[in-house]
C-alpha cells in the first residue's frame, strides 16, 4: 500500500509513542505497583484519549468526573464523527509498541491471566518527564479523569466505549 | 254601427298545436279559402262551425297529431272575444274571453256548456251568442200549426244553418230539411230571422225585459264588485298600471343589483384569490429564507469544528515536532525485550508518518492557511445568514400585511357584500312578489271593467232591442213580404250570374226554398244550378239581414263554391251531365260571376254600414278574381308547396 499524501497527525509515530508513554506513566500501574496495562485496556485508553468526548461520555457513564476539554476537542467534526476504527487495530498498537521497546523505554511482562502487560523502562521515565508540550499538557490534564477508569474492568469499559461511542 | 242589426265577424282562427300556432286571418267581406283537396280547406270552417257550437268537429290526423285546441277572435256586434274549445272533449266547456287575442291572459274567460243538456258554469253557449248578437233567447212550436205544440228551444245552431253551406249541402235536394222535423225547425228559424213569428214582438219584449233585468243585475254586480273593491283598497287601473311600471322598474334594478354585486363578489373573490397567491408565494420565499439560514448556520457550525479540528491539529503538529526532537530517530532494529530476538521497523517506517521535521512546519502553515480559509469562508456564510435574515425578515413582514390584508379583504370586501346582497336578493323576491300581487289585482281590475263593458253591452243591447221592436212594429213585416224581396233578390243574382231565361222566380211558400221557370229547387235536375240556386238563396237571406231588421248575424259560409260547375270531387254524383250541359253551368264566365256576386254583396253590405262576412272554401278559383280580387284570398293551400304555398292548414304535417 503506497503512502497517500495526506498528512494526519493522529497517525504520526512520535505523536502516539509520546502519548503511550504517557499513559503508562500515568495509568500503568495501582498506586501499590501492580501492573493494568495490557494491549486490549492500553488499545482503550489510546483511543479515549485521543476522543476526549467519548471519553466524557464513558466517565459520566460510570458517574466519574468528566475532563474539563479544551474547546478544540469539544466543538469538532472529529467529536461529531468519531471514527472507532482504531479501537479494534491491535496492528496498529503493536507496531507503536514495538517502536517503544526498539528505543527501550518500555518493560513488558506477560501474566497467563492478563497476557502482556506494559511500564515504562527507566530510559522511557526520563523522556516521559521532558514531554511538557502543549497538547501533552492537556491529555495529562484528561488523564487525571481517566484514572478513575482504572477501577472499571475491561470488558465493561469496552462495552461503554461502544454504546458511549454511538449514542447522542 | 247599428247594433240593431245583429253582427257577427270572424277576425281570426287559431289551431294551437304541440309544435306551433296555425293561424288564418279573416276580414269582413268576402274570404276565399281555396287550393287542392285533401289540404285542410273544409277543416278551416269546420272548425269555425266547431267554435260556433257545433256538436262535432270531424278533423283528420294531421290535426289530431297536431293541435291541442281552437280559438278564435270574433266580433258578436262589435264587441271583441275569444272563444277557445277543447277539440277532443267535445262536451267539455267553451271558453269565451272578453278579449282579443293579446289581452286574454288578463282576464278571467266565462264557461258555457256546449248544450243544453246541462248548464255551464256560466249558462249555455248558445244563448250567450244569441244575447251577445242582441237576438232573443225564444222557444218556438214544434208543430206550429197546433196552439197546444210542445214548445222547443230555438238555438243558435238552428240560426246557424243559414249561416254555412256546407259542401253536402250546396246544391242538396234536401237542403235546409225536408218535410220532417228539420224542415220545420228551419221554416221557424226562417220566420224567426225575419221577426215573422206570431211572437215575434212579444218576444223581443220579453227580451227586452230580460234585457233590462240583466242590466240591473250587472249594475248591481257592478257596484258590488266596485265597493268591495274601493272596500279592499285595490288601486285603480291607471295606478296599477303605473305601479306595475314602477314594480317592474325597481324588480328590474333590483336584479341589476344582484348581478353586479355578484360580480363584484366574484371580482372580490379575485382580488382574494390574488392575495392568496401572494401569501403562498411569501409562506414558499419564507421557507427558503429559513432553509438557507440554517444551511448558512450548519455551514457555520462546521466551518467552526472544522477551524477547531485544524487548531487541534496544529496543537499536535507542534507536539509532534517536539516529541520527535526528545525521542529522536528511531532504530530499524532491535532485540525484543522479552524474547531477544531482532525485531525489524522498516514495515513500522512505510505506514507511519515519521517525517522530517520541516516537512511538519510546512503542514502547520499549510493549516494556518486553511485556518484562515475558514474564516474567509465563515464570513461568507454569516453575511449569507445575514442577508437571509433579512429577506425572512421582510418576507414575514409582507405575509402579515397579506394576512390582514386578506382578514380585511374578507370583513371589508366579501362580508358587506353578503349583507347588500341579501338586501337586493330580498328586494328582488318581494318586488317579485309585488308585481304578481299587481297582476293580480290588474286582472281583477281588468275583470271588473268586463263587468262595465257587459253593463255598457245590456245598455247597448236594450237601446238596439227598443230599436228592433219600433223597427219591427214599424215594419210589421209579413211573410209574403219577405219571399217577394228575397224571390227579387234571386233574379237579381241570376242575372249577375247569366243564367239563361231568369222567369217565375219565387220562393216556394211551404218549403221556403226557390222556384225557378216554375220548377222547384228540389225538382231541379241539373246539380249546377241547384249550386247556383242555394248560393243565391243563401246570399239572398244575407242580404235580407243587411236591408230588414234580422236576427241573422250577417255572416256565411260556403264549403265549395264551384260544386257540379268546376272541377268537384267525384262523390257529387247528384247531377244530370246533360242539363248542366244545357243551362251552360260549367261555363268559367258563370263560375267567376258566382264570386262577382259575393264580393257585390260585400260592397253592397259594407256601403250601408252593416258588413257582412262571407267565408268561402273551393277547390279552384276564377283567375279573373285571383287579378281583381287578391285581398279576399284568406289562405291558399297547394298539396306540393308551389311558388311558397302553405302545404295546407297544418302547413309543416309534411315535415314530421
Amino acid at each position: 500500500m503506497s503512502k497517500l499524501p495526506y498528512f494526519t497527525p493522529d497517525d504520526e509515530l512520535s505523536l502516539n509513542v509520546g502519548i503511550i508513554m504517557l499513559i503508562l506513566e500515568k495509568l500503568g500501574a495501582t498506586s501499590r505497583g501492580r501492573l493494568l496495562l495490557n494491549n486490549e485496556r492500553l488499545r482503550a485508553y489510546l483511543y479515549l484519549i485521543k476522543n476526549p468526548l467519548i471519553l466524557n461520555r464513558v466517565l459520566r457513564s460510570f458517574n466519574y468526573p468528566v475532563a474539563r476539554l479544551e474547546t478544540y476537542d469539544e466543538y469538532s467534526v472529529a467529536g461529531i464523527s468519531a471514527n472507532l476504527d482504531p479501537l479494534h487495530d491491535d496492528r496498529r498498537l503493536k507496531r507503536f509498541l514495538s517502536i517503544l521497546a526498539g528505543y527501550g523505554f518500555i518493560d513488558v511482562k506477560y501474566k497467563k491471566a492478563e497476557g502482556f502487560l506494559y511500564k515504562l523502562s527507566a530510559k522511557g521515565k526520563a523522556v516521559e518527564k521532558s514531554i511538557n508540550d502543549d497538547y501533552f499538557c492537556s491529555i495529562r490534564s484528561y488523564m487525571d479523569a481517566m484514572a478513575s477508569l482504572n477501577n472499571v474492568s475491561t470488558s465493561n469499559l469496552n462495552s461503554a466505549i461502544e454504546t458511549g461511542g454511538t449514542y447522542e | 254601427m247599428n247594433n240593431s242589426y245583429s253582427r257577427m265577424v270572424v277576425d281570426e282562427l287559431v289551431l294551437v298545436g304541440r309544435r306551433k300556432r296555425y293561424s288564418i286571418p279573416f276580414r269582413t267581406g268576402l274570404n276565399i279559402i281555396y287550393g287542392d283537396s285533401a289540404t285542410g280547406k273544409s277543416s278551416v270552417l269546420e272548425a269555425i262551425n266547431y267554435l260556433f257550437g257545433s256538436s262535432n268537429f270531424v278533423f283528420d290526423d294531421e290535426i289530431e297529431e297536431a293541435v291541442l285546441y281552437v280559438m278564435m277572435a270574433v266580433r258578436l256586434n262589435n264587441v271583441e272575444f275569444i272563444i277557445k274549445r277543447d277539440i277532443f272533449d267535445k262536451r267539455a266547456d267553451i271558453e269565451v274571453y272578453a278579449s282579443n287575442l293579446e289581452g286574454m291572459g288578463k282576464v278571467f274567460p266565462k264557461k258555457f256548456s256546449p248544450t243544453y243538456d246541462r248548464e255551464g258554469p256560466d249558462g249555455y253557449f248558445s244563448d250567450f251568442l244569441l244575447m251577445a248578437l242582441n237576438m232573443p233567447v225564444v222557444e218556438v212550436r214544434q208543430a206550429p200549426t197546433k196552439p197546444d205544440s210542445v214548445m222547443v228551444r230555438l238555438s243558435f245552431r238552428d240560426v246557424f244553418k243559414f249561416c254555412y253551406l256546407k259542401q253536402d249541402d250546396v246544391g242538396s235536394k234536401s237542403l235546409l230539411g225536408d218535410g220532417g222535423f228539420r224542415g220545420v225547425k228551419s221554416k221557424e228559424t226562417f220566420k224567426y230571422l225575419f221577426n215573422l213569428l206570431d211572437t215575434a214582438l212579444s218576444d223581443l219584449q220579453t227580451e227586452l225585459s230580460s234585457a233590462t233585468a240583466e242590466k240591473n243585475r250587472l249594475e248591481a254586480t257592478y257596484k258590488a264588485v266596485s265597493d268591495f273593491l274601493r272596500t279592499v283598497e285595490v288601486k285603480d287601473e291607471f295606478s296599477l298600471e303605473e305601479s306595475r311600471v314602477e314594480i317592474d322598474k325597481r324588480r328590474a334594478s333590483a336584479k341589476s343589483e344582484l348581478d353586479r354585486i355578484n360580480n363584484q363578489i366574484i371580482s372580490g373573490n379575485e382580488s382574494y384569490a390574488a392575495l392568496k397567491d401572494v401569501l403562498t408565494t411569501l409562506s414558499a420565499k419564507i421557507a427558503e429564507a429559513e432553509r438557507d439560514i440554517s444551511d448558512a448556520d450548519q455551514a457555520i457550525e462546521k466551518f467552526l469544528r472544522l477551524r477547531n479540528d485544524y487548531q487541534a491539529d496544529i496543537k499536535k503538529l507542534k507536539s509532534i515536532k517536539t516529541s520527535q526532537a526528545l525521542i529522536g530517530q528511531p532504530v530499524t532494529t532491535f532485540s525484543c525485550p522479552l524474547c531477544s530476538s531482532t525485531v525489524d521497523l522498516e514495515e513500522v517506517k512505510s505506514i507511519h508518518d515519521i517525517d522530517a521535521a520541516d516537512h511538519v512546519t510546512q503542514e502547520i502553515n499549510s493549516i494556518n492557511r486553511r485556518t484562515k480559509d475558514i474564516h474567509d469562508l465563515l464570513a461568507r456564510e454569516r453575511n449569507k445568514r445575514e442577508l437571509s435574515q433579512a429577506e425572512l425578515k421582510a418576507f414575514v413582514r409582507d405575509r402579515n400585511d397579506a394576512r390582514r390584508m386578506l382578514d380585511e379583504e374578507m370583513s371589508s370586501a366579501i362580508t358587506p357584500y353578503l349583507a347588500e346582497r341579501d338586501t337586493w336578493s330580498y328586494e328582488v323576491a318581494k318586488s317579485e312578489e309585488a308585481y304578481l300581487s299587481i297582476e293580480r289585482n290588474i286582472k281583477i281590475r281588468t275583470q271588473q271593467k268586463a263587468i262595465f263593458q257587459e253593463l255598457e253591452n245590456s245598455i247597448d243591447r236594450i237601446g238596439a232591442l227598443n230599436i228592433k221592436i219600433s223597427e219591427v212594429r214599424r215594419s210589421a213585416p209579413s211573410i209574403s213580404d219577405v219571399f217577394q224581396d228575397l224571390a227579387d233578390a234571386l233574379v237579381a243574382f241570376l242575372r249577375l250570374i247569366q243564367i239563361s231565361d231568369v222567369r217565375d222566380v219565387s220562393i216556394d211558400s211551404s218549403s221556403y226554398l226557390p222556384v225557378l221557370r216554375k220548377r222547384h229547387y228540389r225538382d231541379t235536375t241539373s246539380g249546377g244550378l241547384r249550386t247556383i240556386l242555394s248560393i243565391g238563396h243563401f246570399l239572398g237571406i244575407l242580404k235580407m239581414s243587411v236591408d230588414r231588421v234580422s236576427n241573422h248575424p250577417g255572416f256565411l259560409m260556403v264549403d265549395t263554391v264551384g260544386k257540379y260547375i268546376g272541377k268537384t270531387s267525384a262523390r257529387y254524383s247528384d247531377t244530370n251531365v246533360k242539363d248542366d250541359q244545357k243551362e251552360g253551368v260549367s261555363d268559367p264566365k258563370k263560375y267567376a260571376n258566382l264570386y262577382n256576386a259575393m264580393l257585390e254583396l260585400s260592397a253592397y253590405a259594407e256601403a250601408k254600414d252593416r258588413g257582412v262576412q262571407i267565408i268561402v272554401v273551393d277547390n279552384d278559383l276564377p283567375k279573373t278574381i285571383q287579378s281583381t280580387a287578391p285581398a279576399a284570398i284568406a289562405a291558399y293551400f297547394s298539396s306540393e308547396g308551389v311558388d311558397g304555398a302553405a302545404r295546407g292548414l297544418i302547413d309543416d304535417a309534411h315535415l314530421h
